[in-house]
């Protein structure tokens, strides 16, 4: 069993100036997040409950082996950081996944902090893991692992999480206080490096437009008068329909009649 | 012992004979501890600095120059990597009322180039790269740890320090406390006995940021080029002074005041920072600049007299732990005083381990070097300073004697002629209730103190 703590190192942030509307990049403080530090809590609990190793791994700058130094002494196994420019977050989990399957193979829970944007879903969706995201709780009982999760208007989701799994917790719990001693010790470990070749975008989006329907064609309608053929065209006159309230058993159903309304009316193109 | 504050008797006591996990703990990472912990790691014995914030420069406060000079002994070539921000090129000593200013203007651009004299950097590169220098010799820096106290042998020598993390005890063969102003460990160790209390002022700053070509523009320099202003008469009445340093793209403004003064004027220091922000001599160089940081910290201001004993057994405490800043009107020094001190602490540390005798005796050697040197011989001259500068007359007497004294001279009455100077002299002192022979008498205690 293994269980890495993904650990979000602070790049430069963007800041408004609220009254002058000027944006400038500002270097984030450096060290572990309360997320952070609250997913690698996790990691530790969880790995103690399944008998796990446990890895602390992030993607930054040399100045981030003092924030991994500090995981160790709290209590990873070991320490990985992993030097790449990801363009983007899914290129982010690609390296991130490449660096731990190289140095410990793959592995069965990742535990990220909830400001890690959107790489744990990449590295879900990367590795086919379950993802249970931006949970309040996280923890083993009987050998399974669970989490609960807010919904709106006060509620709560308590999810089974199978494994392998990808989650991301917020900082709702304190991480445990290395001991001096521990902390003696990792202050001179050397913290392994790994700089993965992560291949481009897998996926291109284009750039964003409106939908718009493809155009009918229709005959042109027999009036003498213009303004006629306009009604006639626009049936601008003519009575319209009344909402229909519909009540679908379930979300299956309710997808289903929403695509044949849409298709009815031809915004899904011609599909003759 | 018991008006100081802080700690004072939980010294733990340990029975069997220490562990000596380490040679050396120096407890703060600022200046003091850094260099002290520099110096012990480069003799090659180990040596734990001790920082509770999450990192060095952190939590550290001041008002933005440091004079490097001490660096020489240190770094060779120090300021080809200090992350200075600008090189002090001009230094400005601004007299005022609420109303007026005389300001006397120096610029030399011999400290524009090396060795150089004095620069603006901010705290948390400046502390950060002298704890690096240290780790890069082998110190181990362990960050967001508190020293909660002394560890102590049965004879009472200091062996270490007790921890806020678990299984935090640590013992040494020399404890460095460079714990900073209001050093809990230098309490606790009964440094302070019979030394009278209380002599801290509260300093308060603001960083401005201002786009760098408007800086360069309202201070009149290019380049690197930067300037330092200390202003008196800017408290409201209460004693203290303010200071104006450029950066590179931002400005450090503040005032260091009696916090004793500011309680009885129920004012918030905040509020004198702003109302010297709108003083008209200071308006424009800082109109429009952008809060960046609003930070407070006292500082040691009672000079040589009010010094804790600086060495015992098994212990030594520098920089503002052992009251070292230099906050005398036209000078506030503290990170010099700190660095100088942190390097002597360290090299008389390594001087008694190798003579395997670090009791008060073999420690001994670290107040000869501080006597040696700027760092005792500065406040011992300067000790009449405090007491001098922050009284009622140089605060506000003075401020608003000179400045009408300028006004009356530069004022152009025609058609009446023009006053001589000692007429003029003598009618404002006759304003201000400013008597000759108190002037006479602090002219000769600023003559024996500064001359
Ligand atoms: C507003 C202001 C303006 C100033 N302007 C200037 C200036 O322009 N130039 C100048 O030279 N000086 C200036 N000073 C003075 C200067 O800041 C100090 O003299 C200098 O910082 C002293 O250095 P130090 O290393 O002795 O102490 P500090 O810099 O105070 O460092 C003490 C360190 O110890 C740590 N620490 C404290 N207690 C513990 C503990 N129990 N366990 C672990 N760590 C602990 C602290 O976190 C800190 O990092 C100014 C001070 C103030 C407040």
């Amino acid at each position: 069993m293994l269980v890495v703590a993904a650990l979000n190192w602070p790049g430069p942030r963007t800041v408004v100036d609220q009254l002058t509307g000027i944006v400038r990049t500002e270097e984030g403080r450096p060290g572990a997040s309360a997320a952070g530090l609250a997913a690698l809590e996790h990691v530790l609990r969880i790995a103690e409950a399944l008998g796990g190793r446990t890895v602390a791994v992030t993607i930054g700058p040399p100045q981030a082996d003092e924030m991994l130094r500090e995981a160790l002494a709290a209590g990873a196994e070991s320490a990985l950081r992993v030097e790449v420019d990801p363009t983007d977050d899914e290129a982010a989990a690609r390296a991130l996944l490449a660096a731990v399957a190289e140095h410990h193979g793959p592995p069965d829970v990742v535990v990220f902090g909830d400001d890690s944007d959107a790489i744990p879903g990449y590295l879900a969706a990367l590795t086919d893991a379950a993802q249970a995201l931006g949970l309040l709780e996280l923890k083993v009982e009987d050998a399974v692992l669970s989490g609960l999760r807010r919904l709106d208007k006060g509620r709560r989701e308590r999810l089974v999480i199978p494994l392998p799994a990808v989650c991301s917790v917020e900082p709702v719990i304190r991480p445990r206080r290395a001991g001096l001693p521990a902390m003696l010790a990792a202050r001179n470990t050397k913290i392994p490096v790994v700089r993965p070749v992560v291949p481009g975008w897998t996926v291109k989006a284009g750039p964003i437009r409106a939908y718009r329907p493809r155009a009918r064609i229709l005959p042109i309608p027999v009036a003498d008068q213009a303004r006629d053929r306009i009604v006639a065209l626009t049936k601008a006159l003519a009575a319209t329909g009344s909402a229909t309230v519909v009540t679908p058993p379930d979300a299956a159903a309710a997808a289903d009649l929403l695509l044949e309304y849409l298709s009815k009316h031809g915004y899904l193109g011609d599909t003759t | 012992m018991a008006e100081h504050a802080g700690p004072g008797t939980r010294s733990a006591v340990i029975t069997a004979p220490p562990q000596r996990e380490v040679d050396v703990v120096v407890v703060g990472a600022g200046p003091a501890g850094s260099a002290a912990a520099l110096e012990v790691a480069r003799a090659g014995h180990s040596v734990v600095l001790l920082e509770r914030g999450p990192y060095p420069g952190a939590k550290n406060v001041y008002g933005g120059v440091v004079y490097g000079r001490v660096l020489d002994e240190l770094v060779p070539r120090w300021w080809e990597q200090m992350p200075v921000q600008r090189w002090v090129t001009r230094r400005s000593t601004m007299i005022m009322t609420p109303t007026q200013a005389l300001t006397v203007d120096f610029r030399t651009q011999a400290w524009g180039g090396p060795p150089y004299n004095g620069a603006t950097a901010h705290r948390s590169d400046l502390d950060g790269w002298l704890a690096g220098l240290a780790e890069k010799e082998g110190a181990v820096v362990v960050p967001s740890t508190v020293a909660t106290g002394l560890l102590r042998s049965a004879e009472g020598a200091v062996v270490g320090v007790r921890t806020d993390r678990p299984d935090g005890d640590l013992t040494a063969k020399v404890v460095i406390a460079c714990d900073g102003v209001n050093s809990f460990l230098a309490k606790e160790a009964g440094m302070f006995a019979g030394k009278p209390a209380g002599h801290v002022t509260l300093g308060v700053k603001e960083t401005l940021r201002l786009p760098r070509e408007v800086v360069d523009e309202r201070f009149g320099v290019t380049g690197r080029d930067g300037v330092d202003i200390e202003i008196l008469g800017c408290t409201g009445g209460i004693p203290g002074g303010g200071f104006l340093y450029t950066n590179l793209d931002s400005v450090s403004v503040g005032v260091v005041v009696d916090p004793h003064g500011l309680a009885a004027r129920k004012i918030r220091p905040e509020e004198l920072v702003a109302e010297l922000k709108r003083h008209p001599a200071v308006e424009p160089l800082v109109r429009g600049g952008e809060l960046l940081e609003y930070s407070a910290h006292l500082i040691p201001e009672g000079g040589y007299d009010t010094m804790p004993d600086l060495v015992g057994d098994g212990f030594l405490v520098a920089g503002d732990a052992a009251a070292m800043c230099l906050a005398a009107g036209i000078w506030l020094e503290g990170v010099n005083f700190a660095i100088g001190a942190g390097m002597y602490a360290g090299r008389a540390a390594v001087d008694a381990i190798r003579a395997k005798d670090t009791s008060k005796a073999g420690l001994a050697s670290y107040r000869r070097m501080l006597d040696e040197s700027f760092v005792l011989g500065d406040h011992r001259k300067l000790r009449r300073v405090p007491g001098l500068v922050l009284g009622q007359r140089v605060q506000q007497d003075y401020p608003a004697l000179l400045c009408d004294l300028a006004q009356g001279l530069f004022h152009v009455d025609n058609p009446r002629p023009k006053p001589g100077l000692f007429k003029l002299m003598r009618r404002v002192m006759k304003w201000h209730g400013i008597k000759a022979r108190d002037l006479l008498s602090d002219a000769l205690t600023g003559v024996r103190s500064f001359g």
